[in-house]
């Protein structure tokens, strides 16, 4: 089930907080058992088969986790055993035919790819398996619970795109007694923070989405400033998708009382790499920095090895991001951007600020831009062709993409009538809006205890404006004709 | 501002500007899923067969319908109404299957008693689908306009395509001056025929060619599917509506429809199921069935086609005709007889010399060549 789908908004979230305060009344236990079932109707809402995998993931980490405690002479065994088994089944379902089509490229034969479904939310709720299973390890979860294990591993706002959670910390909000009962507050915090990531992902991302859909199947024909502005749009899809999705995801999880760590501060405000990994995916930074980074020796053993732990924690965090050599030498890039920062960390801090911004920004949107693309060559080519500058229009297609069904009714209620003349204008307005809300405001989470008249109105009109965006007209499409 | 009053007032806007939209989409109702359409005020334009075919039929006030596929898309209801003296509505489904055509129909007879004539095509091509098949390729079902559930309508009601796109252009479209209000004529609604270029060079560009392949038989497994398809979508409602009269036709392909059955020998097992299901259908008094594919000069000349199996306006109006006058009706005497002349056609025609054929310079030729236009 999506966040971003009636009947998650209008049935799935109202009744799950209306059972989970109900029955935590009753008994806590009734409560916690209605978040698992909650959230194990969220997973395999569309397809029951896919809970299979997660099923015998649980079953082997939480019987590892026992063992731990039972043996605890083994318990390195019983910590190792399953982080493996949980690293093999990621490597088998993400990354194998990406190991079989390159071993074919490298040895020159043509090797069959396994049809296989990927199990979804699998890079998250590996993570969250190891998570649990070293915190066992090193004795931070004193008694081990199986509800509480399996609402730590399923529970439904963080299952299938984080934030990645510290289980004791879960394990301590879900166990205290004084957030059983219904908080306004929360409630009031989570209503505004899930009502603007809805707009941020349903009239922001998805619209950029358009734009940047249209850049990629038109590549050979898109002007140099039309892949600027691809650029930018995609850099401004991914944030505004995967941070609507965040705010969604700690704003109904506020509503019950569990408050998820933020996951984005800002990022495009960065002033260096190093500051964009400080305020992009914060949870994903953490757990890297905890569980890679921290135990190859961080940086404490001089500058060469902080240099080589930083590149190995970009290396696995792009070959995460996905199966394809792009991604790999996205985190590879990044890695590199992150060690020019350590390295020149002083003599950044005397650069006048906006430059600094310009300069971090334009990597951040040329790796974005990698990140994106089909494959290596599709990316230095689209570079090529913004190098060159051969042509500077911007193509009609991109600009219709911009085009929403609202806009007739945007251009008679706020009388922007003489704007029909202004080739584009629907498009900058969009880029300007977006580019406002990553600049300007702090962000959702730091503000949602602001509740003013504004924010209200603010709150209703994307909460009413994302949900009628989660249904479109049905058109169909006569293959024979 | 205390959290409780933020939350109460958040409550309040988004209920109050959700009952606003929710009851602009139900007053305007592009869609007509609600009420007839207001022609008094506003433009309804139909240009969503799968969105507004439940509404039409629902909402309309008629005495005869025309559908099926793409088949009949091309069909004026003014000249059905004229040669049947009814009056009409055509809702056609691009593609549909059988089950999809008959479950609508279904809707119509149980929503309209005054329902008397319904002419719909039959496609050879859905003969041997599955009684329960229904087209998913085609893009997303608006499954929640078929139901009784008034909750899922909330993808009709707050539907940013509908409210936008539809309602509130109706709306400002009917502030234009010299605006005119109106609906979509059945005549127009789903026509194709000016999209489109006809003959040769539509069909078979580079030519076809003929080769012969092992014949391919119906299978008695097949024949269950046909025995299927066919009681449950097509007879089941002529026998529990026996006043109405059912014209029912078999579209009549191209012959470069039949000349790739040929090719790969499936032609006996086309002509099997034909025969099987003319049986079967036979045998409900109240359907006429009709068949123009031994209409020669229509499926030989590929000036009638825009693909190998589209035919243009001017094949719909011979058939209605036709039907009138009981022209290419297959009865219980002279079904065998029709059979045999069709296999025999269309197993022994000369396919090469569709190669020969010459486009005409105005499509429109066709029409003239049948008696139709000008």
């Amino acid at each position: 089930m999506q966040f971003n789908s009636f009947t998650f908004i209008l049935l799935f979230l109202p009744i799950t907080v209306v059972m989970y305060f109900v029955g935590s009344k009753i008994r806590p236990l009734f409560g916690k058992i209605i978040l698992i079932v909650a959230s194990v109707i969220f997973y395999a809402y569309k397809d029951w088969t896919i809970f299979a995998m997660l099923g015998i993931s649980m079953l082997v980490n939480f019987m590892a986790a026992m063992l731990m405690k039972k043996f605890e002479k083994f318990s390195k065994f019983f910590m190792l055993l399953p982080i493996i088994i949980n690293v093999v089944l990621l490597f088998y379902f993400k990354y194998w035919n990406f190991f079989i089509t390159t071993s074919g490229q490298v040895l020159g034969k043509e090797c069959a790819i396994k049809e296989m479904i990927q199990p979804i939310g699998i890079s998250f709720f590996t993570f969250q398996q190891i998570a649990y299973i070293v915190a066992v390890y090193n004795e931070e979860i004193e008694k081990i619970s199986l509800i509480d294990y399996l609402l730590y591993i399923l529970y439904f706002p963080k299952i299938l795109m984080g934030p990645l959670m510290d289980p004791v910390d879960f394990s301590q909000q879900i166990n205290n007694s004084s957030l059983k009962k219904i908080k306004w507050d929360n409630i009031a915090c989570g209503v505004k923070i899930f009502s603007l990531g809805l707009f941020k992902k349903v009239m922001l991302a998805d619209v950029f989405a358009v734009g940047v859909a249209w850049g990629f199947s038109n590549v050979d024909n898109a002007t140099a400033m039309d892949w600027i502005l691809v650029m930018l749009f995609y850099t401004l899809e991914i944030y505004f998708d995967f941070s609507g999705y965040s705010d969604m995801a700690i704003g109904v999880s506020q509503m019950l009382n569990i408050e998820l760590p933020i996951n984005f501060d800002s990022p495009y405000k960065a002033l260096s790499i190093r500051d964009f990994w400080k305020r992009w995916h914060i949870s994903l930074t953490k757990f890297f920095t905890k569980y890679i980074y921290i135990p190859l020796g961080g940086s404490r053993k001089g500058m060469r090895l902080t240099c080589v732990n930083t590149m190995v924690v970009f290396l696995i965090s792009g070959l995460w991001h996905g199966a394809n050599w792009t991604f790999l030498l996205w985190g590879a890039l990044h890695g590199i951007f992150m060690i020019i920062d350590r390295i020149f960390e002083k003599k950044e801090d005397e650069v006048f600020l906006p430059v600094r911004w310009i300069l971090t920004y334009g990597i951040i949107n040329v790796l974005w831009l990698l990140f994106r693309a089909d494959n290596i060559g599709q990316w230095l080519a689209i570079l090529r062709t913004v190098l060159k500058m051969q042509n500077t229009m911007i193509s009609d297609g991109l600009i219709n993409c911009f085009i929403l069904q609202e806009t007739c009714f945007l251009t008679e209620i706020l009388h922007l009538q003489w704007s029909n003349v202004i080739r584009g204008f629907w498009m900058f307005v969009y880029l300007i809006f977006a580019m406002g809300i990553c600049l300007i405001p702090e962000n959702n989470c730091k503000n949602c205890d602001k509740m003013s008249v504004g924010t209200m109105v603010l709150a209703a009109i994307a909460f009413v404006w994302g949900l009628i965006c989660l249904s479109s007209e049905s058109v169909f499409v006569y293959f024979n004709f | 501002m205390k959290y409780k009053k933020w939350l109460i007032g958040w409550i309040v806007l988004v209920a109050i500007m959700l009952t606003m939209i929710g009851g602009f989409v139900y007053k305007i109702d592009p869609y007509l899923h609600y009420h007839a359409p207001d022609t008094e005020k506003y433009y309804y334009s139909l240009d969503n067969e799968r969105s507004q075919n439940n509404g039409i039929i629902k909402h309309f006030d008629y005495d005869a319908l025309i559908t099926g596929t793409s088949m009949t898309e091309n069909f004026r209801t003014s000249e059905f109404d004229d040669i049947f003296d009814v009056k009409s509505i055509k809702v056609a489904y691009s593609g549909g299957t059988y089950k999809e055509i008959n479950d609508n129909i279904a809707v119509a007879l149980k929503n309209n008693p005054d329902l008397r004539v319904i002419v719909r095509s039959l496609d050879y091509d859905y003969l041997l689908s599955d009684n329960n098949s229904v087209r998913t390729d085609l893009g997303e079902y608006p499954t929640y306009l078929y139901d009784d559930n008034p909750f899922n309508d909330v993808y009709y009601l707050f539907n940013k395509d509908v409210i936008f796109s539809r309602a509130y252009d109706m709306v400002a479209s009917a502030r234009i001056e010299g605006a005119q209000p109106g609906i979509t004529s059945f005549d127009s609604y789903s026509r194709w025929q000016d999209e489109y270029s006809f003959g040769k060079k539509s069909i078979i560009p580079e030519g076809i060619s003929v080769t012969s392949g092992e014949p391919i038989h119906l299978t008695e497994e097949e024949q269950n599917i046909i025995y299927d398809n066919l009681t449950q979508n097509v007879t089941s409602l002529a026998d529990e509506y026996p006043k109405v009269d059912f014209y029912y036709f078999f579209s009549p392909y191209s012959a470069v429809w039949w000349a790739l059955h040929a090719n790969d020998g499936t032609i006996y097992r086309c002509l099997e199921a034909e025969e099987y299901a003319i049986e079967l259908i036979l045998n409900h008094p109240n359907i006429k069935l009709y068949s123009f594919t031994n209409c020669t000069n229509i499926t030989t000349n590929l000036n009638y086609y825009k693909d190998i199996t589209h035919y243009g306006e001017w094949v719909n109006s011979y058939m209605l005709k036709a039907m009138r006058e009981g022209k290419c009706l297959l009865t219980k005497e002279n079904y065998k007889e029709y059979l045999q002349e069709e296999r025999f056609f269309y197993t022994t025609f000369d396919y090469n010399s569709l190669n020969e054929q010459k486009d005409y310079e105005d499509d429109s030729y066709a029409g003239v060549l049948l008696g139709i236009g000008e």
